[in-house]
């Protein structure tokens, strides 16, 4: 406060003492008990408490307040309770504890885990280039029907000359080559011709399986022949070695044997099994030939076999590799019943 | 998993809000279990629950509850909970009778269950002084309470 009579020398008065309100002096009791308050009002409260015995009971009634609260907050939890409230969990941590792989059952642990390893094996079996591990595999079923040749109508034309849809000489092509086209064809492209398959299991010699083969491998043909799938013969991996299959189903007898064993004679065929040329079968009934060819002669020959009737040649990939310019033939002509010549 | 203090703090407020062993057991059981809840969902760690977290946790509870959490009579056993010796619990149960919910939180947070004013205003979302206010006033009421009853808290 400045001293208004002597304006030329401004001083600062004393600020007279504080005096507070009964009621302000009310509100600032708690602060004044925590010693909160600034200097002024310290000292201005403890005026107050000394002329009011109100406020000394308020003060004291606090303090002991005070005193009784901390008394209570000695109050404790039992540990037994404690370790209670503390396993207390929600339920969605419950469940993620379930959850856990060390709480499933030990019966979806097991199956869990021989699901994993059973894809794992899955996945290794898909993957592995087992090719280049060079195994011995059963030997592969996996037959291409080339082409189908058959005779023509017999009211059409009496001339004996076929129709006949042959492979060109590259037996990796798809495309037949029409040699004739006289009479129809039908024709019938299965698949293209694959790559031979990989050296299968079975190496006996040549000889061996003549005998055997005629009723085991032309069955093989014959269902082969109608289901035999693309995707089969694709998987076919390395070239080796291919078997001409060449089956006709004919109203037979020995003459037309004798011209055919003639016929391959003729064209440089030379037996390749245990049995001669024609050797006659029963049940069914029809002539084997197993034989080796110059693979010049042998459109030549189908088209000879064509005059008899209906040709269905099957290359099948085989582990046997023949010469340069050989090739391998086995010719099945079945024997027609009287009542399929009828029908 | 929530530290075993701030767990029994949390049991404590609710034996001295409700004075009744069953509500304080389960009001103490949901609480931890909501906060361990949003602990999960926020994927936090409630090992770091703030005292700050407590009294909002359990002020939500009670402002949920709005009424009916006045104790009509002291229902304790002798399992939970460890009285200290000589307490009286007379004036307490006065108090919590007589007191308004603001001024007896204030007082049962800052004082018996000594969280800081600080925490105490920040959990609640309300000044600083407020927080000091109404415990001030909680605690004349307290006091006339003891002086009228003529308990002395030292014996």
């Amino acid at each position: 406060m400045l001293n208004p009579s002597d304006e030329s020398n401004l001083e600062r008065m004393p600020r007279p003492a504080r005096k507070l309100s009964n009621f302000i002096a009310q509100e600032l009791l708690y602060d004044y008990m925590r010693g909160a308050l600034s200097a002024d009002r310290q000292t201005a409260m403890k005026e107050s408490l000394q002329s009011s015995p109100d406020l000394q009971y308020e003060l004291r009634s606090m303090s002991d307040a005070e005193k009784y609260a901390q008394e209570l907050s000695k109050t404790k939890i039992s540990p037994i309770y404690l370790e209670e409230l503390s396993q207390i969990r929600p339920g969605t941590e419950v469940f993620l504890d379930k959850l856990r792989w060390k709480n499933w059952p030990d019966f979806m642990r097991w199956a869990t885990e021989a699901l994993l390893i059973s894809i794992v094996v899955a996945v290794a079996a898909m993957f592995v280039p087992w090719a280049s591990f060079n195994f011995e595999f059963p030997k592969s079923t996996s037959n291409v029907m080339l082409a189908e040749i058959k005779e023509a109508p017999s009211g059409q034309d009496a001339s004996p000359t076929p129709s006949v849809t042959v492979p060109p000489e590259d037996s990796t092509s798809t495309t037949p080559v029409a040699v004739s086209a006289s009479a129809p064809v039908t024709a019938s492209v299965a698949a293209t011709a694959p790559e031979p398959t990989p050296v299968s299991a079975r190496t006996e010699p040549m000889e061996d399986e003549a005998v055997t083969e005629p009723e085991s491998e032309l069955k093989a043909a014959q269902t082969i022949a109608s289901g035999t799938s693309t995707a089969e013969a694709k998987k076919v991996a390395t070239p080796k070695g291919l078997l001409y299959r060449v089956m006709m189903s004919i109203e037979s007898d020995d003459e037309i044997t004798q011209s055919i064993r003639d016929k391959i004679v003729e064209l440089g065929g030379e037996k390749a099994g245990q049995v001669e040329l024609g050797w006659k079968k029963k049940n069914p009934d029809g002539s084997y030939y197993h034989f080796t060819l110059p693979e010049n002669n042998y459109q030549e020959l189908i088209t000879t076999l064509g005059v008899y009737g209906p040709v269905r040649i099957y290359k099948n990939p085989h582990d046997r590799v023949m010469p340069e310019g050989q090739i391998r033939i086995i010719l099945w002509v079945e024997e027609k019943s009287q009542d399929e010549q009828g029908q | 998993m929530l530290q075993p203090e701030l767990i029994e703090k949390i049991a404590l407020f609710f034996y001295f809000s409700f004075l009744d062993e069953t509500k304080a057991n389960s009001a103490t059981a949901h609480t931890i279990k909501s906060i361990r809840q949003q602990y999960v969902a926020q994927k936090k760690d409630d090992k770091k629950l703030t005292p700050a977290e407590f009294v909002a946790a359990t002020e939500n509870y009670m402002r949920k509850l709005s009424r009916g959490t006045k104790a009509t009579s002291l229902a304790f056993s002798a399992g939970p909970i460890q009285l200290p010796p000589h307490s009286n619990w007379g004036p307490w149960f006065e108090f919590r009778k007589v007191a308004s919910e603001k001024d007896f939180r204030a007082l049962l947070y800052s004082k018996v269950l000594n969280i800081s004013e600080e925490d105490i205003a920040e959990g609640l979302g309300l000044p600083i002084g407020t927080v000091r206010y109404r415990v001030g006033r909680g605690l004349k009421t307290l006091g006339r309470i003891c002086h009228m009853g003529g308990v002395d808290a030292e014996s």
